[in-house]
């Protein structure tokens, strides 16, 4: 700004009335300073009705802001909605598990039933000497029986 | 319930009660806080429209940190100050970016009418001289003189320490009895 004046980097205002004849020295400052002041306060308006109500309406909403913040931070602990017996049919695999688990099961029963050929009850213990394993029980009953008799 | 019916309770209290979403607390601090604002804000700006938005901005930010503030760290009005201050200067610098003639005109009234000069006019001439004052520096006058806070007040407002308030302000009155140079007999200061 080329029209600003310029104000003599250290210069003490003191020095400044004898380099200007006319300028204002500090102590003149300070006085119309306080004029000034004194005229500001005694001229400022109240604030108007209309203001408050702004004002008050921006805190009220700022205010119901917070609140729902608060609410969303904190949410509920989510409820466990879910019957007992769901928990437990989705620990074994939902489903599919329970499918495979009865398969298993009719299957199970059916071969107790009626066995297929390939499955013998008389299982052939022919690697520990030749008997099955009918012979080896009626053998081992046997012997009991002598040891109890004789001792 | 009055609106003003605890006024024992500080700035500071008032504003965790308003967190806490008491709804007395928020009128107590509109009533409290409003007129201190606007009156910041009016003696800077001479401007009602002006002044009443500036009030309402800074005290939107307030009502806004409040969840956050802490207690005891710093006055709630002297972090109002700040806000207005600022916002203020903000306003006077974008107005004097786009209207610099307008600024510089009280210098150029008529003799006739400066030989008559009237306290109104002479405060308007002084205000004139102050709006021409880099930011920093005004804003260091206004509250050294014409809100009449002290140097420690100041600092904390501005963010600076005591010693570079006073070099503010000292500079920013050199200034103006620069600027005001040449005009002391006009203003009725003769010997």
């Amino acid at each position: 700004m080329t029209d600003r004046p310029k104000t003599m980097p250290g210069m003490m205002p003191d020095d400044m009335p004898d380099a200007m004849p006319d300028a204002l020295n500090e102590a003149e400052l300070d006085r119309w300073l306080e004029e000034l002041a004194l005229e500001a306060r005694h001229a400022t308006p109240e604030p108007s009705a209309e203001l408050y109500a702004r004002v008050l309406g921006d805190a009220e909403a700022v205010q119901a802001g917070i609140a729902q913040q608060a609410a969303a931070v904190v949410p509920a602990r989510p409820v466990e909605t879910r019957p007992w017996w769901m928990t437990v049919l989705a620990s074994i695999g939902g489903g599919p598990g329970v499918a495979g688990l009865c398969t298993a099961m009719v299957a199970g029963i059916w071969f107790g039933y009626s066995p297929p050929d390939a499955l013998s009850t008389s299982i052939d213990l022919s690697v520990l000497g030749g008997s099955t394993i009918d012979e080896l029980v009626a053998d081992d009953y046997l012997a009991i029986d002598d040891f109890l008799v004789d001792g | 319930m009055p609106l003003d019916a605890e006024p024992e309770l500080s700035d500071d209290a008032l504003l965790v009660l308003f967190a806490a979403g008491d709804d007395a607390a928020a009128r107590q601090l509109t009533l409290r806080l409003t007129p201190l604002c606007f009156g910041v804000a009016y003696r800077m700006l001479k401007d009602r429209a002006a002044a009443e938005d500036v009030t309402q901005e800074a005290l939107l930010r307030l009502w806004k940190i409040a969840s956050d503030w802490r207690q005891g760290e710093a006055k709630v009005s002297t972090w109002l100050y700040r806000v207005v201050s600022n916002l203020c200067t903000d306003r006077l610098r974008k107005a004097r970016d786009l209207d610099i003639d307008a600024i510089a005109e009280p210098e150029d009234s008529a003799p006739s009418v400066l030989a008559q000069m009237q306290s109104a006019e002479r405060s308007a001439a002084l205000n004139a001289a102050l709006d021409q004052l880099p930011d920093r520096q005004a804003q260091a006058v206004r509250l050294r003189h014409i809100e009449g806070m002290k140097n420690p007040e100041i600092a904390e407002v501005m963010e600076i320490g005591v010693e570079a308030v006073e070099s503010l302000t000292a500079r920013g009155k050199r200034s103006l009895m620069a600027l005001l140079k040449g005009r002391r007999a006009e203003l009725g200061y003769t010997e």
